[in-house]
């Protein structure tokens, strides 16, 4: 008896739980679970933009290229590969589905006071410290409840509800593009028009092909950092500007959504020479929109944005040429009227996402004749 | 694809080949083990460098051109340094197995190399580092739980690596020949300034501005910050342990008594100190610079000519930390994102205030509490519960930021508003507040908890605004108990609202059970449950009809609002979300209760759904660092283990029902902290006849039927009427387990030849602890309620108990 019966009865001890560990581990692999593939089998669409290479399929939708094995999901929990094909977890399986006021996009000058059908599966090519869909962007569909709502579906629920358009938002519709592209087909042939509300971090390629059938975007811009960009929200800002300037030059109606955060993107000089460059860039009839931000998911222990800050980026902007610059998520704020570029005079009051007064007349204002820029009734 | 298998046999085969080659004679065993070391190194290196660019790649996307081609290498060599690291392994398989086994060697070396000290300054000495200790773990517990959310699982995470990391300074102790007690005790003076360092160090280097550690990251976190002071405080105890031994005849039960003793004071100090006297870091900061003074003048200049500089330039420092506010500074350090002009410790937490670009925010325990413009929040915490009720005339509200919600209350016809809030500094703030002149508002200074439960008046509406149940206090508000009291303090058209959670787009399955247990125990005593999806999520009670037609009701009462108006809200949208959510819910989730806190075992799973990919890493690394160090305790010290994991695992239950019955944690955590050591020191330092008939095993035994009945009797301490009686019954309920295994201690230990014998035992007393802490806090009392966790108290001290030995004797 002493250290030799110790040591036996230790290495038994190691013994079992190595097995037991593989046991589990064996039980759980993916290798020998059938239970993934079949519950996703109905969902599992041929993916647009994918590239054969000598170490996998490359998925060419967004800036991260993720280049998959068989099996392997991508980044933005909506790939896999399957017999050598990429294949859209996310087509017809959105896990939110609500009616939304445009406004709360936000849209400002398209349709206002018109109503969003708004869909999203889960998924996301980012992630974002503060992102405030978390619990449906940092998964993918088959880890979430989800509506079987196929295209067709989708149309019919609008038009149902008298939806004046259907509203890729929430999450990211990049990761469900074909979904988003084949739902905006089918929307446009019934008058329906079609919306995304998207981070931007998307390849020219398919953001052109995208333009084709969006009639609308709502794009965030989130920083004019590159390093805040990494630091934030795991992308670059290159892509997100490139996107920007396709978006303009397809004609697809852009408003711009800049969240300012305190200590992270509330510094006034960043916001200047955002707001130059979206001077200099032909950005000048387009919307901006500074919003509150407030302590979200990681981010919990930063105050609300103040709104000395948001009045001084409004200001910034205006300065910098910018003609609709607008104040978000501070109920209450005149900063959300819509004023004639020319006269000054308001020519939609707002209050919340309700639009108390129009006084756009074929695209113009009412009182000096000048063009309003927007997509009204 | 990757040569894994074919790396392996070819690093095998060589290895092999070269130790056959040194067999026959062609080279020495010093030659093939310096070509391996060569194989080992540069592989090691080459990995190292290559997944070092990799990461830089892919942090800042770099473009690296031969970027597929550098992880393909990294990955190789991985391979062959993976397989050339076993064989290198198995060279110094015999040093980890000796490693904790006693060498007895330098027990020789205690007595030539021992300096002279005197008597008195032994006894003084444990004292101190007794004091020491667990004033700076009772403070830093404080700032751990402000920084990481404040629940059980990161004070018992915090308590468990306190442990580990002194145990592992105890082992550490047990194998040293470092006998200068001078040496020892300046290292122990010195290491709290630098954990307190790497505190701050760790904040800014792993996390971002205003972003909240993982629970992950809170392990790793708490393992690093703490390693420095626990590992030096662990290891000097030790050492003093064989000084008193080999010098004074203590044995160690006595100084391991003299030690707690050091530490019962100073967990009375703390209790009276933090109940709003004295803020946090700064008695920190007093207690460090008073330990080091001590060890200067008592250790290096003993009544020499230098010692008064040493006086007076301590004097100044602690008459800048008393007169100054060092805890702004280290609040700003922890709170980057705003700038803060005033910070406070209550009895029940941190109330920091900071202004940012001309706005005042208010922290409670680093979360937000209040804010300028808060316009939706207050709508929503007021208007929803309000619109209910035709005619409010009385309204209670429980905690939230009773300024801005007032504004909201006297839009309506009410009479008399009572606002409930226990923490005194924010209670006392409330009370300045201008209320017109036909409402009567009252602050109750209280307990939310016991005042409903009181008998008392009726309300219309009673609105709680209490955070969700993240923690097992917080829980109690949330538990069929609690909602009874509720209901019987309403009138009979009588509305209650709470919000456990915020209203996310999609509920995940763990969001879905939180709501889902707290709405199903609302049902339990409510006819009528709503859920009303706000910016939180809203749940609204009452046994009279409820209606989620906010916009037409406010039309109907004339009440003007800016946000819970029809200008930004729709009723059929608000019911369309409304009926979403009531069709996820799960009937079957069950019901929360104070013996079951399902709710916040729900809450913490959701937590842990943040950052899912952290999941398994982080019982990885729970598994190794509190888990394994079982397999290193000597059968002889296994009863000791587990005794130790048992009592660490009581006390945590002793705090909450502590709470439950008198309603106070903070303030009186020191105090049961006290009477656990209390216990523990007469245990450990008692020579009784009575005591010492009993054999190790009996007492163990003993031990394990106390938990069987205190498992069976809990209950009735909460039923108590008396705050006083309750809090005595379970301080006794505390010391009687404590003094048990105190004794178990003495036993084990009262013949142990000198050496590092005592050092693992003491060692398994701490890592025993460390894990019971993370076992009962994290995992038992969530999950399976408190009687469970009680009784399975008792099956650690079986496991302890039948494989281990019956004495001690080495």
């Amino acid at each position: 008896m002493g250290n030799n019966d110790f040591d036996k009865s230790k290495r038994d001890f190691l013994k079992r739980i190595v097995t037991l560990s593989a046991g589990v581990v064996c039980i759980k692999s993916p290798l020998l679970s059938n239970s993934f593939i079949s519950k996703e089998q109905n969902n599992r669409v041929l993916a647009m933009f994918q590239e054969e290479t000598p170490r996998g399929i490359m998925c060419r939708i967004c800036p991260n290229e993720c280049i998959l094995k068989e099996g392997e999901l991508s980044e933005c929990h909506n790939r896999r590969v399957f017999n050598s094909k990429l294949y859209t977890l996310a087509f017809g399986n959105p896990c939110s589905v609500n009616i939304d006021p445009v406004e709360k996009k936000p849209l400002y000058h398209f349709y206002p006071g018109s109503r969003a059908f708004s869909i999203a599966t889960a998924g996301c090519n980012l992630s974002c410290l503060n992102c405030q869909n978390w619990s449906i962007s940092q998964t993918g569909p088959e880890n979430t409840r989800n509506y079987d709502l196929m295209p067709e579906a989708v149309v019919k629920e609008a038009e149902k509800h008298k939806c004046r358009s259907i509203a890729y938002t929430y999450s990211e519709p990049v990761t469900f593009y074909e979904y988003t592209y084949e739902t905006a087909v089918l929307a446009k042939r019934a008058g329906i028009k079609n919306i995304v509300k998207s981070s931007g971090y998307i390849n020219a390629e398919p953001l052109k092909k995208w333009c084709t059938v969006i009639d609308a975007a709502n794009i965030d811009l989130k920083s004019f950092n590159d390093n805040t960009y990494i630091r934030l929200s795991g992308g670059r800002l290159q892509p997100v500007l490139d996107s920007l300037k396709i978006y303009k030059d397809s004609g697809v109606w852009l408003e711009i959504t800049n969240l300012i955060i305190p200590s992270w993107t509330d510094n006034t000089d960043e916001i200047g020479k955002m707001c130059k460059w979206l001077s200099e860039n032909g950005f000048r009839d387009t919307p901006l929109h500074f919003s509150r931000f407030y302590p979200t998911y990681k981010l919990e222990q930063l105050p609300p944005t103040p709104l000395e800050i948001l009045t001084k980026a409004a200001d910034i902007a205006h300065s910098e040429g910018l003609k609709y610059v607008y104040i978000g998520n501070v109920p209450g704020n005149e900063e959300a009227n819509t004023r004639c570029p020319s006269c000054g005079n308001i020519v939609i009051e707002r209050q919340g996402f309700t639009v108390t007064m129009n006084n756009i007349v074929n695209g113009k204002c009412n009182k000096c004749g000048a063009p309003v820029n927007g997509i009204w009734e | 694809m990757y040569h894994v298998t074919g790396t392996v046999i070819i690093v095998s085969l060589l290895y092999l080949t070269s130790f056959g080659l040194y067999r026959l004679g062609i080279f020495s065993l010093n030659t093939h083990r310096k070509i391996w070391n060569t194989i080992l190194a540069s592989s090691f290196l080459f990995t190292a460098l290559a997944g070092v660019l990799l990461a830089l790649q892919i942090n800042y996307k770099w473009d690296i051109p031969v970027i597929n081609d550098l992880l393909r290498w990294h990955v190789e060599t991985g391979v062959c340094m993976a397989a050339t690291g076993i064989f290198h392994f198995s060279w110094h398989l015999s040093y980890y197995r000796t490693l904790f086994s006693d060498s007895g060697n330098n027990n020789l070396s205690i007595k030539k190399n021992i300096r002279k000290t005197n008597f008195p300054s032994i006894t003084i000495n444990l004292f101190i580092i007794g004091f020491t200790s667990t004033s700076i773990q009772l403070l830093l517990l404080r700032e751990v739980l402000n920084i990481s959310g404040g629940y059980e699982l990161i004070s018992g995470l915090y308590l468990g690596s306190w442990l580990i990391t002194s145990a592992a300074g105890a082992a550490l102790a047990g194998k040293s020949n470092l006998n200068d007690i001078a040496k020892i005790n300046l290292a122990f003076s010195l290491t709290p300034l630098l954990s307190l360092l790497f505190l701050f160090l760790l904040s800014g280097i792993l996390l971002e501005p205003g972003e909240i550690p993982s629970f992950f990251l809170s392990l790793i976190f708490n393992l690093l910050f703490l390693l420095p002071f626990c590992l030096i405080s662990g290891f000097t105890f030790v050492r003093l342990i064989a000084v008193a031994r080999d010098n004074n005849y203590y044995l160690p039960g006595k100084s391991f008594s003299i030690e707690t003793t050091g530490g019962i004071m100073a967990g009375i100090l703390i209790s009276i100190l933090t109940s709003g006297l004295v803020n946090t870091y700064k008695l920190l900061m007093i207690i460090i610079l008073l330990t080091m003074v001590w060890v200067i003048l008592n250790f290096y200049l003993v009544n020499t000519s230098k010692s008064v500089y040493i006086k007076l330039l301590f004097t100044i420092l602690l008459s800048v930390t008393i007169l100054t506010d060092p805890d702004v500074f280290f609040r700003q350090a922890l709170l980057p994102g705003i700038n803060v002009t005033e910070t406070k410790d209550t009895p029940y937490g941190n109330i920091t205030r900071g202004e940012y670009f001309g706005e005042e925010s208010t922290y409670y325990n680093h979360r937000l509490l209040a804010y300028n413009d808060d316009v939706i929040e207050r709508e929503e915490d007021i208007h929803y519960a309000l619109l209910q009720v035709k005619k409010p005339e009385k309204v209670f509200l429980i905690s939230g930021f009773a300024e801005s919600r007032l504004a909201e209350l006297i839009k309506y016809p009410i009479k008399e508003i009572h606002y409930i809030e226990r923490d005194p500094v924010l209670a006392g703030n409330s009370k300045s507040l201008m209320v017109p002149e036909n409402i009567k508002f009252i602050v109750e200074n209280k307990d939310a908890y016991r005042f409903i439960r009181e008998e008392g008046d009726t309300a219309n509406v009673i609105i709680m605004l209490l955070p969700p149940p993240s923690t097992l206090s917080l829980n109690r508000f949330y538990t069929a108990g609690f909602f009874k009291d509720i209901k019987e303090r309403l009138t009979e058209d009588g509305v209650f609202m709470c919000s456990p959670g915020t209203a996310d787009t999609y509920l995940n399955q763990e969001a879905v059970n939180l709501y889902s247990s707290i709405y199903n125990t609302l049902s339990g005593k409510f006819k009528n449950v709503l859920a009303v999806a706000g910016n939180k999520l809203y749940l609204i009670a009452s046994d009279n009809d409820l209606s989620l037609s906010f916009c037409h009701l406010l039309e109907e009462r004339g009440i003007n609002n800016i946000y819970v108006s029809p200008d930004y809200l729709a009723d059929d949208l608000i019911k369309m979300r409304s009926d979403e959510i009531m069709s996820v819910l799960d009937p079957d989730i069950r019901e929360n209760s104070l013996a079951f806190p399902i709710a916040c075992y729900h809450y913490q799973s959701l937590g842990f759904s943040k950052n899912l990919k952290e999941k398994l890493p982080a019982i990885i690394l729970i598994v190794i660092v509190f888990g394994l160090p079982v397999l290193t305790v000597r059968k002889s010290n296994l009863v000791m283990y587990f005794c130790a994991s048992a009592l660490s695992g009581f006390e945590i239950i002793i705090l909450l029902l502590l709470q439950l019955a008198a309603g106070n944690m903070y303030q009186l955590t020191g105090l049961i902290l006290a009477a656990m050591m209390t216990g523990l020191a007469i245990g450990a330092g008692m020579k009784n006849k009575i005591l010492d008939f009993y054999s190790l095993k009996i007492k163990a035994l003993i031990l394990s039927f106390f938990y069987i009945f205190a498992a069976l009797g809990y209950k009735t301490v909460l039923n108590l009427e008396n705050d006083f009686i309750s809090v005595v019954v379970l301080l006794i309920a505390m010391i009687i387990p404590s003094f048990i295994t105190g004794n178990i201690f003495m036993n084990i230990t009262r013949n142990h030849r000198p050496g590092s014998a005592t050092g693992l035992t003491y060692s398994a007393d701490l890592t025993g602890s460390a894990a019971g802490f993370i076992l009962i806090a994290g995992i038992l009392v969530p999950a399976f309620g408190i009687k469970i966790s009680v009784f399975s108290l008792a099956m650690l001290i079986f496991a302890g108990i039948l494989p281990g030995k019956s004495g001690a004797i080495e």
